[in-house]
C-alpha cells in the first residue's frame, strides 16, 4: 500500500493538486481584479468605513479609509502612506517640500498672519530647515544623539534635547541635579514637594518656562491686526457668549505683550462695561456681578509663525456663587471652540488651577492681575 | 423589603466606584490643562495622549487640537483629523464642528461640502450654533445631489448611532 506522502506526490495527484490551485488562484485574483478598481468607492464593503453604512466621512481622505492610501496623488496630506514611503516627495524627511503636513504648518498656524523678520532668518540660516529644535525636523524628532542635532550634542539644559527630557533625575543630568526651579528639570513639575509646583504661575515653574519668542512693539501690533480676526473666529467655535462679544468691549492694553501666567504668549485685556472700573487697575477695588474680562493670545514661532492662542475669561458672579474663587467663574477657550472646563460647571476640576494661580494676588485685587504699566490704557 | 435593601444595595455597590476610576483620568485631563495653559505642550501631550488611546473623548480632542497647531507634538493635520474622528463618532459636537471645518475650508483634507454639511448638521443637532450657521450656509450652496447625499448620510449615521 502507497504511503500517503506517495499518494500525495503521485502523477495523478500532482497535477490535480495544481488544477485546484490555479482555480482558486484564479478565482481570488479575479475577485481582487473586480475589487480593486471598486476599492475606492465609498461603498465597497471591503471599505471599512464603508461597512459602516451610516458613516459620513467616508470620503477619500478619511485616514480610516484604505482606498485613500492609494490615491493617486502621493502628497496627498490625508493620504497615510505619504509620510511613510521614503521615495515619496511627501516623506516628513523634506522640510521644504510644501506637501510635507509640518513643513506647511498645522491648521491652528495662521495662513495669513506671520513675522517676516523671523521668516528671512530662518530662511537666510541654511541650517534653519535643519534646525534641531523646529519639531518639523524629523532628524531632532528621531535621536538625540544624532550628530545633526545641534542642541542634543551642545546643551543638556536645552528643551530641545530628548535626552534631557527623558531623564530628568538622572543624575548625570546636571538640570536635574543642580536646581528643582531650574526650568530644564521637568522634575519640578511633578514633584508635590517642589514649591515649584505649588503654584502654576510662579515664574520658576518649569511649565511656564517654554521661552516665548520677542517681537518688536511694531510686530506684535501687526500680527494682532492681522490675526484678530482668525481669533475671533476661532473662539467663536465654542458658542460661549463673552467668546462671540468680547471684541466689541473696551480695550486695556495698548497692544498685545508677553503674559508670563498665560504661558509666555502675547495676549491682550478687555472689560466689559459693567467691569470698566478694571481700567483703574489696582486702584479697581472688588468687581461687581457680571463683570467680564477677557484675553485673547497667539503665540509666535521662531520661525515667525503665529498660531492663535486661548481665550481666557474670568466673569464675576453673584456673591456665594464660589467663595474660593472669590465668586470669579473661570473659563479657558481653546483654539479650536472647545471649552474644556468652567468653575462650578461642566469639567470644574479642570480649571481649578485659574483659582490657585488667581487667588494668590494681594487680597485687595479681588483676583485680578494687571498687566505692566507701560501697556495699560486707562479710562 | 428585604428585596428593595437588596436592590438598593446592588445599585450603590454597581456606581461606588465610578469615582475612583474617574479620578486619575479627570486628574491627567486636569494636570494637561493647567500644563497647556502654562504653554508647556509638551506636557499636555504627555498627559492627554494616553487618555484619548483609552477612549477619552475629551482628550481625544485635546490631541486633536496639539496636532494641529504641531504645539508638543510635531504638526500632522492627518493625526489631528484622525482624533476628530474619533471623537465625532462618539458623538463629541465640538470634533464633529471641526471636521465640518476641515472639510468645509479644505484643511488636510479636499474641500467636500457634502461632508462638511453633514458633520455640521451633527453637531448643530446636539444645541451648537456656530455650526448650525454653517450649515445654513452651506445648504444653500449645494446641489440637489448633494443634499440628497447628505441628508441620506446623516439618516444612515442617526440608524447606526
Amino acid at each position: 500500500m502507497l504511503s500517503r506522502k506517495r499518494v500525495l506526490l503521485s502523477t495523478t495527484m500532482v497535477p490535480l493538486m495544481v488544477a485546484a490551485g490555479v482555480a482558486v488562484g484564479g478565482a481570488v485574483l479575479s475577485n481582487a481584479v473586480t475589487i480593486s478598481p471598486a476599492a475606492a468607492a465609498a461603498c465597497n464593503p471591503c471599505n471599512p468605513c464603508a461597512a459602516k453604512k451610516a458613516n459620513p466621512c467616508a470620503a477619500a481622505c478619511n485616514p480610516c479609509n484604505p482606498c485613500a492610501a492609494k490615491k493617486a496623488n502621493p502628497c496627498n496630506p490625508c493620504n497615510p502612506c505619504a509620510a511613510k514611503n521614503p521615495c515619496n516627495p511627501c516623506n516628513p524627511c523634506n522640510p521644504c517640500n510644501p506637501c510635507n503636513p509640518c513643513a506647511a504648518g498645522g491648521g491652528a498656524t495662521s495662513k495669513a498672519c506671520f513675522v517676516p523678520r523671523l521668516q528671512s532668518a530662518a530662511k537666510a540660516n541654511p541650517c534653519a530647515a535643519k534646525k534641531a529644535c523646529n519639531p518639523c525636523n524629523p532628524c531632532a524628532a528621531k535621536s538625540a544623539c544624532n550628530p545633526c542635532n545641534p542642541c542634543a550634542a551642545k546643551k543638556a539644559c536645552n528643551p530641545c534635547n530628548p535626552c534631557a527630557a527623558k531623564s530628568a533625575c538622572n543624575p548625570c543630568n546636571p538640570c536635574a541635579a543642580k536646581k528643582a526651579c531650574n526650568p530644564c528639570n521637568p522634575c519640578a513639575a511633578k514633584n508635590p514637594c517642589n514649591p515649584c509646583a505649588a503654584s502654576a504661575c510662579n515664574p520658576c515653574n518649569p511649565c511656564g518656562a517654554a521661552g516665548p519668542v520677542e517681537l518688536t512693539d511694531a510686530e506684535a501690533v501687526k500680527v494682532y491686526d492681522c490675526l484678530s480676526k482668525e481669533l475671533k473666529a476661532a473662539y467663536a467655535k465654542s458658542d460661549n457668549k463673552i467668546a462671540v462679544s468680547y471684541g466689541s468691549w473696551p480695550r486695556y492694553s495698548k497692544q498685545p505683550y508677553i503674559s508670563g501666567t498665560h504661558g509666555n504668549r502675547y495676549v491682550q485685556n478687555y472689560a466689559n462695561e459693567t467691569g470698566r472700573a478694571y481700567g483703574n487697575f489696582e486702584k479697581a477695588g472688588n468687581m461687581p456681578a457680571g463683570t467680564g474680562l477677557a484675553k485673547d493670545s497667539f503665540s509666535v514661532t521662531p520661525d515667525g509663525k503665529v498660531m492663535v492662542g486661548p481665550l481666557f475669561i474670568m466673569e464675576k458672579m453673584k456673591a456665594g456663587f464660589n467663595a474660593d474663587s472669590g465668586d470669579w467663574r473661570y473659563t479657558m477657550i481653546m483654539p479650536d471652540g472647545s471649552v474644556f472646563g468652567t468653575t462650578k460647571g461642566a469639567g470644574d476640576a479642570n480649571v481649578e488651577f485659574c483659582i490657585g494661580c488667581h487667588i494668590s494676588v494681594a487680597p485687595d485685587a479681588d483676583s485680578m492681575m494687571f498687566l505692566p504699566e507701560e501697556y495699560r490704557v486707562s479710562r | 423589603m428585604r428585596t428593595l435593601r437588596r436592590i438598593a444595595l446592588a445599585a450603590w455597590v454597581s456606581v461606588a466606584w465610578l469615582p475612583v476610576l474617574a479620578t486619575p483620568a479627570q486628574a491627567g485631563f486636569a494636570d494637561g490643562l493647567a500644563a497647556y495653559d502654562a504653554g508647556d505642550y509638551r506636557g499636555a501631550f504627555a498627559e492627554w495622549r494616553p487618555l484619548a488611546e483609552s477612549g477619552d473623548r475629551t482628550a481625544q480632542v485635546a490631541v486633536a487640537g496639539l496636532y494641529l497647531s504641531g504645539q508638543g507634538v510635531r504638526a500632522d493635520v492627518v493625526e489631528a483629523l484622525r482624533w476628530y474622528h474619533l471623537a465625532a463618532e462618539a458623538g463629541d459636537a465640538v470634533a464633529q464642528l471641526n471636521l465640518g471645518d476641515a472639510y468645509a475650508r479644505g484643511i488636510g483634507v479636499p474641500v467636500d461640502p457634502v461632508s462638511a454639511y453633514v458633520w455640521f448638521s451633527l453637531a448643530a443637532a446636539q444645541g451648537r450654533q456656530w455650526p448650525e450657521m454653517r450649515r445654513r450656509e452651506l445648504a444653500g450652496s449645494l446641489h440637489k445631489a448633494q443634499m440628497a447625499e447628505a441628508e441620506a448620510r446623516l439618516a444612515r449615521w442617526r440608524a447606526d448611532h
